[in-house]
């Protein structure tokens, strides 16, 4: 019996409860599942023997925690703990044809950026659970996921680590979502797009409370589904269970009629509840589910961007033409790309595009950290945009969702190279018009470049519906005769071919004056021949407003709500500042708008260093001293300090480079162990606003990396933040390292539990009990 | 203002001082994306004193329950999302970023003491005050061991690092004592805040109530 002849009958069934079975026979709440292999080996062997005799197809080896981070204290490893619990699993099976499984849960720490451990980690204790069993297994399940990262990297360590078959269950709660947020919708895009065999849902509720979740998943995929509820919820007094048997089997009726294939029992189930389903799965054999087409799709981890009318792609994460974005992307400075991605957020954006490619940086690395770093603060799904397929890869993989890749062109040397990396990550992909001989100035040649770009697509098997095809933009001042023939190709592409298009907007109207009257109109016109993924700046309202118009005219946004949501309220222009405000006032009182008004219009006449030394530091140490004084708080002190901080910028965008009116470098980083940041990024905050440029290595720093740090930008101030008493230890340790390598910089610590003696005894400099204190000893140091 | 308003102030420092405007609006907009967004969750479990001993190290933790014959291992999560919308204002907004923060806090504790009322439903007797690991010589190394116990993980997703935080970030662990007999309620005190490992009150040896 293989998995694949197994899928193929009406239905399959799975095992039930373990841990609470085993319960049943002593074990206690709290000791870890997977030492009982040792201990109650016979035990093991029983629940897995009663689940046989109730007639599972499937069950799974007492493996779901037998990774090494939850192994750590236990005294087994995990190549001991998984082969045993196999060789218990193969001895119950013995004589019949039940199949068995590598059983993988969740680690039991939460991967960033929620928590600490990082993606490449969790795929390593994956890959290590997956070697260790994949010689005695059938097939590999992983279930009880709430991370749809985790996930990930578990099915990227199956299937990069052996050739067997693998199911993938998520845990959902009552409010249709994951305890990390993930959607029913974006687990069945990834997952599917992984490559999985099975996709379904585990644990947590009732079988009735998981149906409209299940419901979801079937409406963006066409794997065999599966379903292993609990037996309801248990009392926090007795321990029990709210749903029997019978009740479970009439509850799962729902899910053969939707047309669910595996059927299974989780926490608090028994044999009986597997009786009991199979009983009513004979009376009621699940429906067949036919193919359809998803429509297209892509996903974060929990927000789905269906194309089912024109959405907006954010394009200014791009260095292309952009001084500051270049000098960020030199400095490291993730934040002003943070910052970018934000803004387009604010102003409407359905998917960002990603570029970081500069010539002297390595942007393989740099596109990893970005995509991190935003799929940390934004839900909303990523194009990856690169011409380098190792760059490309790099980012699919750390991708937490179904990004978009862009993208491929007609050549076949492209084709061969990009298809696979968009195939093996299940991602969407655009493919440009254009090939070898550049791009054919007929919409009739570009329309057949599209056709070869879906036919080869398909041959990896990415189905048509994830190709959006580019029929590309060229500027209307140098060849005007080629508007028509874009606009012609996107309507041949879309009707003909029948998939989605993207087109960049902006280039349209290069070397002409008053652009955004010539992108808008070309974007109206673009959008009324078909285009659905228009690649602009969101930001000026004119493009985005010309989608959110569209939307509305074509009947997409019903009764007009969304338009309304975004534009019923707007101020047409920001109003001037009142006569009466000044610079420093604005600075003080945390007006950030009017700070940035009043500095562009005091540098029409004030050098920038007398704008920055006569009004925006004294006001900003007026602030400060008021806020010693209790007479404001810290709220509005940092209001005053994102008012000069907008101020900076303003001075910034005149000046040639950033560099010039740094008061110098620091290096500040909360330290390992510890991931209490807020205090530190107060810091970093009024340090900047007083002209310092910080070096933020950000929190759970190690020592070397300090250090590092410190070397490199050749520092003479390094600032330490712990707020635990357990992680107190770390900051001596990288203090210690700090004088070890003898640098020549002084030491500022700070964090609630640290103390002015305390400090001293671990050989810091200073100790700052405040972020204004820390802003008063770096200018004892820089002046 | 709100009870939990003024709580978030207390966090801040204020003692007391009314916010100005620009404060105010954000902590109101913070009190309400928190609700929306927050998917509060708790678990416990009640159990005989004898049953819960070797999760209850120290003798600080002995003498709060001194009294009792039972106790409740008691966790509570405003979830993933509280911490990604605080992350999210680091970027942009510091200002409302230390404002969430403030507000997250005393929303778990005003979500805490719901929870108490709901288990005071199942659970018959006098409760003590909430005691968390971390307060006293209560190891905060019992973190883990804590959320085993609970199955906190699976149930409400909460997990600890390596250096025993909590995460998701607002989050509570404690021990409630329970006795058939009236427990003399102390006042509240910082042996059930979640802000005891970093308050700076409580390194001056003050306290946020007084």
């Amino acid at each position: 019996m293989t998995i694949k002849e197994l899928l193929e009958r009406d239905y399959v069934v799975l095992d039930g409860g373990f841990g609470t079975e085993l319960q049943k026979r002593g074990m206690e709440p709290g000791e870890t599942s997977e030492i009982m292999n040792f201990k109650r080996e016979e035990d093991v062997r029983a629940v897995l023997r009663s689940y046989i005799e109730a007639g599972s197809d499937i069950i799974s080896a007492n493996t779901f925690g037998a990774n090494r981070y939850k192994l750590k204290n236990e005294g087994h490893t995990t190549e001991e703990t998984v082969n045993k619990a196999l060789d218990i699993a193969r001895e119950a099976a013995k004589g019949t044809d039940t199949l068995v499984a590598l059983d993988i849960g969740p680690i039991g720490a939460l991967l960033e950026p929620a928590g600490t451990m990082t993606f490449e980690e969790a795929y390593d204790i994956f890959a290590e659970i997956v070697k260790a069993g994949r010689d005695k297994a059938d097939l590999i399940v992983i279930e009880t996921m709430t991370d749809l990262y985790e996930i990930k990297a578990a099915v990227l360590a199956a299937k990069e680590n052996s050739d067997l078959p693998v199911f993938s269950y998520m845990t959902f709660e009552k409010n249709g979502r994951t305890f990390t947020g993930v959607s029913p919708s974006a687990m069945a895009l990834t997952l599917s797009g992984l490559g999985v065999d099975a996709i379904g849902v585990n644990c947590s509720l009732a079988p009735d409370e998981l149906y409209e979740i299940t419901e979801e998943i079937s409406r963006f995929t066409n794997l065999p589904l599966v379903i292993k509820a609990n037996a309801g919820l248990p009392d926090p007094v007795t321990g029990a269970y709210s749903v029997g048997p019978e009740e479970f089997a009439e509850q799962y009726k729902r899910f053969s009629a939707l047309g669910v294939k595996v059927f299974g029992g989780c926490c608090g189930t028994s044999p009986d509840y597997i009786r009991a389903v199979i009983g009513m799965l004979k009376e009621n054999p699940p429906k067949k589910r036919e193919f359809k087409e998803i429509s297209p799709s892509v996903s974060s981890y929990s927000r789905t961007v269906t194309i089912d009318c024109p959405k907006i792609i954010g394009e200014r994460i791009n260095p292309t033409g952009k001084k500051l974005f270049k000098e960020a992307l030199r400095n490291n400075d993730i934040n002003y790309i943070l910052n970018q991605a934000l803004e387009q957020i604010n102003a409407g954006a359905d998917i960002l595009d990603v570029n970081v490619g500069l010539p002297e940086i390595d942007e393989k690395e740099m596109m990893i950290r970005v995509v991190k770093a935003l799929q940390s603060i934004t839900d909303l799904p990523l194009q990856i945009d690169s011409t380098k397929p190792e760059v490309i890869e790099a980012a699919l993989r750390v991708y937490n969702g179904k990004a978009i890749v862009n993208s491929v062109n007609g050549e076949q040397e492209s084709l061969d190279a990009i298809l696979p990396v968009v195939k093996k990550y299940g991602a969407s992909v655009v493919g440009l018009t254009l090939d070898s001989r550049g791009i054919p100035p007929t919409a009739e040649e570009r329309f057949e470049i599209a056709v070869k770009i879906v036919k080869e697509a398909e041959k990896y098997g990415i189905p048509k519906n994830d190709v959006y095809i580019d029929c590309l933009t060229l500027t209307a001042s140098t060849e005007q005769k080629a508007v028509p023939e874009t606009l012609k190709a996107v309507a041949l592409v879309k009707e003909r071919l029948g998939v989605k298009t993207v087109l960049g907007v902006s280039n349209i109207s290069f070397g002409l004056p008053c652009r955004e009257v010539i992108n808008s109109t070309f974007l109206s016109a673009a959008l009324y021949a078909g285009l659905d993924l228009p690649i602009i700046n969101p930001n000026i309202a004119a493009m985005s407003g010309a989608v959110f118009a569209f939307r509305l005219l074509s009947g997409a946004d019903e009764n007009s709500k969304d338009f309304i949501a975004r534009f019923g309220n707007t101020v047409q222009n920001a109003p001037a500042p009142k006569a009466e405000v000044t610079l420093s006032y604005a600075i003080e009182k945390g007006l950030k708008e009017d700070a940035a008004i009043l500095t562009r219009e005091k540098l029409k006449c004030t050098d920038a260093m007398d704008i920055i030394n006569l009004e925006l530091i004294p006001a900003l140490d007026r602030a400060g001293a008021d806020f010693e004084k209790g007479k404001i708080f810290l709220p509005q002190l940092i209001l005053s300090a994102n008012a000069a901080q907008a101020c900076f910028a303003v001075i910034k965008e005149k000046m040639s480079g950033g560099e010039q009116i740094s008061k110098g470098k620091i290096v500040i980083a909360t330290v390992k162990g510890d991931i209490h940041d807020i205090g530190k990024n107060i810091v970093k905050t009024l340090l900047e606003n007083y002209g310092y440029t910080v070096i933020d290595l950000g929190k759970d720093v190690p020592p070397e990396k300090v250090v590092a740090a410190a070397k490199e930008h050749d520092v003479r101030l390094v600032g330490l933040s712990a707020l635990m008493t357990t992680t107190l230890g770390a900051m001596e340790d990288t203090i210690k390292l700090i004088r070890d390598n003898s640098l020549d910089c002084k030491i500022v610590v700070g964090g609630a539990v640290l103390t002015k003696d305390y400090a001293e005894n671990i050989g810091a400099d200073f100790y700052a009990k405040d972020a204004k204190e820390t802003v008063d000893i770096a200018k004892s140091i820089y002046g | 203002m709100t009870e939990i308003q003024k709580e978030a102030l207390r966090y801040l420092g204020y003692r007391g001082n009314q916010p100005d405007e620009a404060t105010y609006s954000l902590l109101c907009k913070a009190e309400k994306e928190l609700r929306e967004n927050a998917a509060m969750k708790y678990c416990y479990r009640a159990v005989n004193k004898s049953e819960a001993l070797p999760l209850l190290k120290g003798e600080d933790i002995m003498e709060h329950i001194r009294d009792c014959d039972r106790v409740i291992l008691f966790a509570a999560t405003l979830g993933v999302a509280a911490d990604s919308l605080i992350r999210r204002a680091e970027i942009s907004d510091m200002a409302y970023a230390v404002i969430l923060d403030s507000m997250a806090s005393a929303l778990i504790e005003e979500y805490c003491d719901s929870c108490e009322i709901e288990m005071k439903k199942a659970v018959k007797g006098y409760f003590t005050s909430r005691y968390s690991p971390g307060y006293g010589d209560y190891p905060i190394s019992e973190q883990e061991a804590f959320i085993a116990f609970l199955n906190a993980n699976k149930l409400i997703g909460l997990t600890a690092t390596e250096s025993h935080i909590l995460i998701p970030r607002k989050s509570v662990t404690a021990v409630i004592g329970v006795s058939d007999k009236p427990i003399e309620k102390r006042k509240r005190s910082c042996e059930s805040c979640n802000l005891r490992e970093t308050c700076k009150l409580r390194k001056e040896n003050k306290s946020c109530d007084n």
